[in-house]
């Protein structure tokens, strides 16, 4: 396939209504916020709910934009990172924007004013490039205070250099340490609010590894059947369920990606859904009891849950090609998708000169009750 | 000869001048017509609406937990439906003959069938729920609700759709928003967000927020001159005014005295003027008059009295009338005091 191949594919996605749409729609888009000028991928979203702003890193051109929500602007570009920043969170009750920084760093910013006000260094911060690994996806824990971060060696040079989770004392703007894991890339993590318990997805090995996260010890190794390369997950304390999305095949644009529903006490495979690709986003809101699956495919798929058993899709709601991240807020009821700038073409490709650039753009929707 | 004419013109139009300002005087801009008594309806009167074809005006009695209804035709009180949580504003729809009913404490919309009044549905919002408007074009509503009542950060306008009395979506606001008022060729809403004293211009179709600005004053109540694209904003605290604005730059236009606890400003366009209600729970209250000389003069006129407590009103311009809700306290009986608005 040639590099324009999966774009013409996505296109044709886009305008193909969902087949499983059913009615009415989950979530409906009410705006769209343009970013002019952003290049690249985007990744993890936080907001601040107050402030009514949206802080989206550009992981690619190293920026994050903050978004002011309620007049539907860009109003600042943080710059400064030294790799690609790509969890952000927002701690409402010191106004600081946190984020990992592929420069094996943490980074604060002042919500106020944007400036750096901590820069906190990850394990092998002191290696050079080649050697050091990258801090990729997080979560955060807002009663102890800490941000956990997956730390990647899948893109190390160097061989024999396992993945860690990098853990991040937010109140007193220390390292705290690291949990070495088997495996090069820790992409999802989750926390049990009820108990020591943190789940987190090895993207290479299609293992789910419990963590005590107190203990900083693996617990236990659980092959994700059915779901060979897990990238998000989200736990179900309720029904002691986790959903973990899962691509089927490298890269972003391979279609159907599935979501294994896994018993998170035994580890037990229940289910391993059909569904949108490339996910790298998937949230679950306990009191609607939907799950939002964001693939990088040009869908986010809602499910109901009936039970901890099974789940109904409530359709496909269209975002945008490569619109890999989102964010589900649950106070403002409001569903935000990032979809980075894009080239349209029509093939034959790549004999046609016509290309027409799309601006990246966040979505904004409704999610209806 | 032509000298003497050009003097006895200009001689006549004067007395005509101070023959109707001297009229004016006598019987002021409002008339006080009818006094509708609402005995046994305790405490205070919040936001009313009207069924212009039925004759009958809807009171939400905020203290006595009901909704009223009053037959105007008829001057008589005629109704008291019980079983609200601090009702605040109801919204009569003819077209499709619902009553739309919101309810602070309790969050709640209570929809009722607009001629038999029976509950027929209801929508729980979050505490807070208090104007309603209701838009024809689109048959959505809009109401506010949020807030630190219902312990958050924010507020918001919920979009609800009146036809089936769901809700769509949510228009995000800084705080508790008060009114909200229609712009509709602009496709805005203009939502008064009284704790922080200001206004703020959403844009409907993608909830966008286009304009804002602050008063100086708590902005509780507006009104909107749809001809000449002015709002005017009356301020409950100090300092106590009726400001005017450009309605799509927010420049300020003109200032004008007013006074305390304001809860009711409407735009007369028959006879160009604004009326604000002062005094929710002060021991007197009063209708302020201001005259709209032309978009950008503005002037006082008098200040009525109306009793003990009367915050609310309502303007009815199909039916030339101005209504003044009074409240059921100590001695005081409940009433709604019916103006007409003179030449």
């Amino acid at each position: 396939m040639n590099k324009y191949g999966p774009i013409v594919f996505l296109l044709g996605m886009s305008l193909t209504p969902g087949a499983r749409a059913q009615n009415p729609a989950p979530m409906h888009l009410v705006q769209t916020i343009v970013l002019p000028d952003v290049e690249g991928y985007f990744d993890h979203m936080a907001v601040d709910v107050k402030g009514q702003r949206l802080f989206v890193p550009g992981e690619h051109q190293r920026t994050i934009e903050v978004v002011d929500l309620r007049i539907g602007k860009r109003i600042h570009t943080i710059t400064g990172f030294g790799g690609d920043p790509r969890k952000t969170i927002y701690i409402p009750e010191t106004n600081e924007i946190w984020v990992d920084d592929g420069d094996a760093t943490c980074k604060a910013f002042s919500g106020e004013n944007y400036q750096l006000v901590k820069n906190i260094p990850l394990s092998g911060h002191e290696l050079d490039a080649d050697s050091r690994r990258v801090p990729d996806n997080g979560v955060y824990d807002p009663v102890k205070q800490l941000f956990y971060l997956g730390n990647r060696a899948d893109g190390l040079k160097k061989g024999g250099i396992q993945g860690s989770i990098e853990i991040v004392d937010i109140k007193n703007g220390k390292y705290l340490g690291s949990i070495e894991v088997q495996g090069l890339n820790p992409a999802g993590l989750v926390l049990d609010p009820g108990s020591p318990r943190m789940f987190v997805v090895m993207g290479d090995t299609s293992q789910l590894l419990v963590i005590d996260r107190d203990k900083r010890t693996v617990l236990a190794s659980w092959p994700i059947t059915g779901g060979p390369e897990p990238h998000a997950v989200a736990f179900d304390p309720a029904h002691r369920r986790l959903l973990i999305g899962s691509r089927v095949k490298r890269g972003h644009l391979y279609k159907p990606g599935k979501m294994v529903v896994m018993d998170s006490d035994s580890g037990k495979v229940i289910d391993a859904i059909d569904t949108e690709g490339g996910v790298d986003e998937l949230e679950y809101e306990p009191a609607s009891k939907r799950v939002y699956y964001t693939g990088t495919t040009g869908f986010v798929e809602v499910f109901q849950q009936i039970d901890g058993d099974h789940y109904k899709s409530l359709g496909l709601v269209a975002t945008g090609p490569i619109a890999k991240t989102s964010l589900f807020v649950p106070q403002l009821r409001r569903f935000y998708a990032a979809v980075p700038k894009h080239v349209i073409l029509v093939p034959p490709v790549p004999q046609s000169k016509e290309a027409t650039i799309i601006d990246a753009k966040i979505l904004v929707y409704d999610v209806m009750p | 000869m032509r000298g003497q004419i050009a003097f006895s013109v200009i001689w006549l139009v004067s007395l005509v001048i101070s023959a109707a300002s001297l009229y004016a005087q006598a019987t002021g801009p409002l008339r006080l017509v009818q006094t509708i008594p609402m005995p046994g309806v305790k405490g205070r009167l919040d936001h009313m609406d009207v069924d212009v074809e039925g004759k009958r005006l809807f009171v939400a009695a905020v203290e006595n937990g009901s909704m009223e209804v009053v037959d105007l035709e008829g001057g008589r009180w005629t109704r008291s439906i019980a079983g609200f949580k601090t009702p605040t504003e109801m919204c009569y729809v003819r077209e499709l003959n619902k009553v739309f009913v919101a309810s602070r404490d309790d969050g709640m919309v209570r929809i009722f069938r607009g001629d038999t009044l029976d509950l027929v549905d209801s929508l729980k919002l979050e505490v807070g729920a208090n104007r309603i408007t209701y838009d024809p074009p689109s048959k959505y509503l809009y109401v506010g609700y949020g807030g630190k009542l219902a312990g958050f950060d924010y507020g918001r306008v919920g979009l609800i759709d009146a036809r089936s009395n769901k809700l769509l979506g949510d228009v995000v606001v800084e705080a508790h928003p008060s009114q909200i008022l229609l712009d509709n060729p602009a496709h805005r809403i203009f939502v008064a967000v009284w704790e922080l004293g200001k206004i703020d211009v959403f844009d409907v179709r993608d909830r966008r927020l286009v304009l804002t600005w602050t008063t100086g004053g708590q902005s509780g109540d507006m009104a909107l001159d749809q001809t000449h694209r002015r709002l005017f904003v009356a301020t409950r605290n100090a300092p106590q005014l009726m400001i005017v604005y450009d309605a799509d730059s927010g420049q300020e236009i003109a200032r004008l005295p007013a006074e305390g606890r304001m809860n009711g400003v409407y735009y007369d366009g028959w006879h160009k003027r604004i009326y604000v209600t002062c005094g929710r729970e002060l021991p007197a209250s009063f209708v302020f008059v201001y005259q709209q000389n032309d978009p950008d003069h503005y002037e006082f006129i008098t200040k009525i009295a109306t009793g003990s407590g009367a915050g609310t009103s309502f303007w009815v311009p199909q039916l030339n009338h101005f209504y003044v809700g009074v409240p059921g306290v100590e001695k005081q009986q409940a009433a709604i005091l019916v103006f007409e608005p003179q030449p």
